[in-house]
């Protein structure tokens, strides 16, 4: 059992076989050859907090076991990115407002969980799609910085391949 | 709170997007400051290069980095490259050749065909303008048909072959003239069931994966759908069903199919039956093409004024995957019908052969769009969409008026227009004499408002020009 503690200072107890999804948590342990430990570097500050965290154990707990994708398998990494298929389990799961899912993507992104990176990564790359412009900023707040001359600029550079 | 450009740091929101898809992309850049900085990466340039030569299918198709760019590398070689005489070469193309089925953009490309042997491409109006007549060899002498995806950079000649029954196929690049290096079976040989086939015409339509061939035979309608790549069938419709019909005295049938993310199994072809609400018809004796493209099925339906000539009847309309439909033929009523392919079938079921009269096309209720389209007098001669733009080349007696409608502002169109006086040659520059801004929705439908609208919001006040023979010149704007 792994002991992890978020920034808030709620202490998880977990399987290590749950905690080990995360490549982060895992090289930390194993590089101070833990096998049951309080990960201090996770211990305050910088790491996420409760509630994230807890969605990010879900898909842990959910995906235990599974083989962790390796880093010189370029092509298989290239492949799986290439499609914008999410699995059933994964997509329910990811179905959150978008403030959860940008936490979920930063604490993927931090804790090196790279297969719920990718299902947060192409949530939101499924939403964008087909969308103009302004439907984008619309979708996700953004406030259109541009001024006339540069919109006008950047929209005469890129709209010409709108034929999909 | 949940802007997400504050939330998720660059290189995050580059993880992200490096994946769209590329028109995806060039609409990102356009949202916001961050999104254009990020997205200005080499990495995403190199994807938008390989979009634009027409290369990005060539990962999924097993061709190796290197080999994708060495392509892009001899594409734009051969860009650069062109002499002012080739650019020459180009202009002076004559209105049939814009009225056949031989036009396409696709991916910011433009490419022309002017016979089998002689194909222009056209390129892209955001890198300037690039234009070259390329020689195709062609493996056969005469193909019964061809078709070409310019965005795939692929062309295709499809030779048939009665005496062994097969249908050749072949795939040819745009760039060289060579086969496609994504074509692992460059030629198929398809043997069709029937004993006889003897094709009156034959249409071919091609996207990046997909291979249509619809054709007429004596038995009837045969469409075949192939992914060309793997050289899979993955529909098949023959003709069988319609043994008792007389094609030849329906109305033409136009039938565009979804090529991409259906299942090409949910299509069906099917013939309108002589009975149109009563009306009489004419005689035509040859099939329209099909096309290949996004989402619906498009049935557009001609009423019979008169006998179309051969190269009318070839390609009185083009349509873009924004699912646009455009009329090119000055002198005929058609009518369309947009619904969506389930909808045709549920209207199909239990239903003996398969006349169904324009009342009851019309008042389906998942129809999406329908009405008459009248061009007379409009003297239109060539007319094209691509993106958010509809191109249109119309006539007076002295003079050529060259317009452009932009329909990237939902329901507000743009118009912008110039007079040409002088005889037009070359690459030039499109410069708008009038602009009219606001105008209501001009397409027959947009999935994404929803609306029905008429494509040409133009009176038909001005005169034709005549029965004398519009040439046409072969032009590419840019603005």
């Amino acid at each position: 059992m792994v002991l992890l503690v978020t920034s808030d200072n709620k202490n998880f107890v977990v399987d290590r076989e749950v905690a080990d999804r995360s490549v982060f948590v895992k090289n930390t342990l194993e590089a101070r050859g833990l096998s049951i430990a309080t990960p201090p570097m996770l211990n305050g500050g910088c790491f996420e907090l409760t509630s994230p965290f807890l969605q990010v154990l879900e898909y842990c707990q959910h995906h235990r076991g599974e083989p962790l994708p390796t880093t010189d398998d370029a092509n298989a990494d290239e492949n799986r990115k290439r499609t914008t298929d999410i699995g059933e389990w994964d997509r329910k799961f990811i179905t959150v407002d978008h403030e959860m899912l940008f936490e979920i993507i930063l604490a993927a992104n931090y804790l090196d969980i790279k297969p719920l990176l990718d299902v947060g990564c192409k949530t939101i790359g499924n939403m964008v799609k087909g969308k103009s412009p302004e439907e984008v900023r619309k979708l996700f707040d953004i406030v259109n910085d541009f001024t006339p001359e540069e919109e006008a600029q950047i929209k005469k550079e890129n709209e010409w391949a709108e034929d999909p | 709170m949940t802007d997400i450009t504050r939330r998720l740091p660059p290189e995050l929101l580059l993880e992200i997007f490096v994946f769209a898809p590329v028109p995806d992309i060039l609409k990102l850049k356009q949202v916001n400051r961050i999104f254009r900085d990020i997205l200005a990466s080499p990495l995403i340039q190199h994807k938008i290069d390989l979009f634009t030569a027409g290369l990005e299918h060539n990962a999924e198709a097993g061709i190796s980095l290197a080999d994708s760019q060495e392509a892009l590398l001899r594409y734009r070689s051969s860009l650069d490259s062109l002499s002012p005489a080739e650019v020459r070469a180009v202009n002076n193309l004559e209105v049939e050749d814009l009225r056949a089925n031989n036009m396409k953009i696709a991916g910011g490309v433009c490419a022309i065909i002017k016979d089998p042997v002689r194909l222009f491409t056209l390129g892209s109006a955001s890198r300037g303008i690039l234009h070259k007549e390329w020689a195709i060899p062609l493996p056969v002498a005469d193909p019964v048909g061809y078709g070409f995806y310019p965005g795939a950079n692929v062309i295709t000649f499809v030779e048939l072959q009665t005496a062994n029954m097969r249908i050749a196929i072949h795939l040819n690049t745009l760039s060289d003239g060579e086969h496609h290096p994504a074509a692992q079976c460059p030629i198929i040989h398809y043997s069709h069931k029937q004993t006889a086939m003897v094709a009156d015409s034959f249409s071919v339509s091609i996207t990046s994966s997909r291979l249509a061939i619809l054709a007429s035979l004596q038995l009837g309608r045969y469409l075949v759908v192939l992914d060309w790549k793997s050289a899979q069938v993955l529909f098949e419709l023959n003709g069988e069903r319609y043994n008792d019909m007389e094609f030849i005295d329906d109305y033409r049938l136009l039938a565009s199919i979804n090529s991409t993310n259906h299942a090409p199994s949910s299509l069906e072809v099917m013939d309108t039956g002589k009975d149109m609400g009563g009306v009489p018809m004419q005689t035509f004796f040859h099939l329209s093409p099909c096309l290949i493209n996004s989402g619906l099925l498009y049935l557009l339906l001609e009423r019979g004024v008169h006998e179309p000539s051969p190269a009318e009847s070839l390609a009185p309309f083009h349509q873009d995957p924004t699912q646009r439909v455009i009329v090119l033929d000055s002198r005929s009523t058609w009518y369309y019908i947009a619904l969506p392919v389930r909808a045709l079938l549920g209207l199909l079921e239990n239903r003996e052969g398969s006349d169904i009269a324009w009342d009851e096309w019309k008042g389906h209720a998942a129809i999406l769009s329908s009405g008459q389209f009248d061009m007379n007098g409009m003297g239109i001669h060539g007319a094209w969409v691509s993106g958010c733009r509809f191109f249109s080349a119309m006539s007076n007696p002295d003079t050529l008026n060259l317009g452009v409608y932009d329909f990237s502002m939902r329901g507000r169109a743009k118009y912008l227009s110039e007079q040409v006086n002088e005889e037009l040659g070359g690459v030039r520059y499109f410069l708008p004499s009038e602009v009219r801004v606001g105008i209501p929705w001009n397409v027959w439908y947009s999935p994404q408002s929803g609306h029905d609208s008429i494509v040409f919001p133009h009176d038909p006040e001005e005169e034709d020009g005549g029965d004398d023979p519009h040439v046409y010149l072969a032009h590419i704007w840019t603005f």
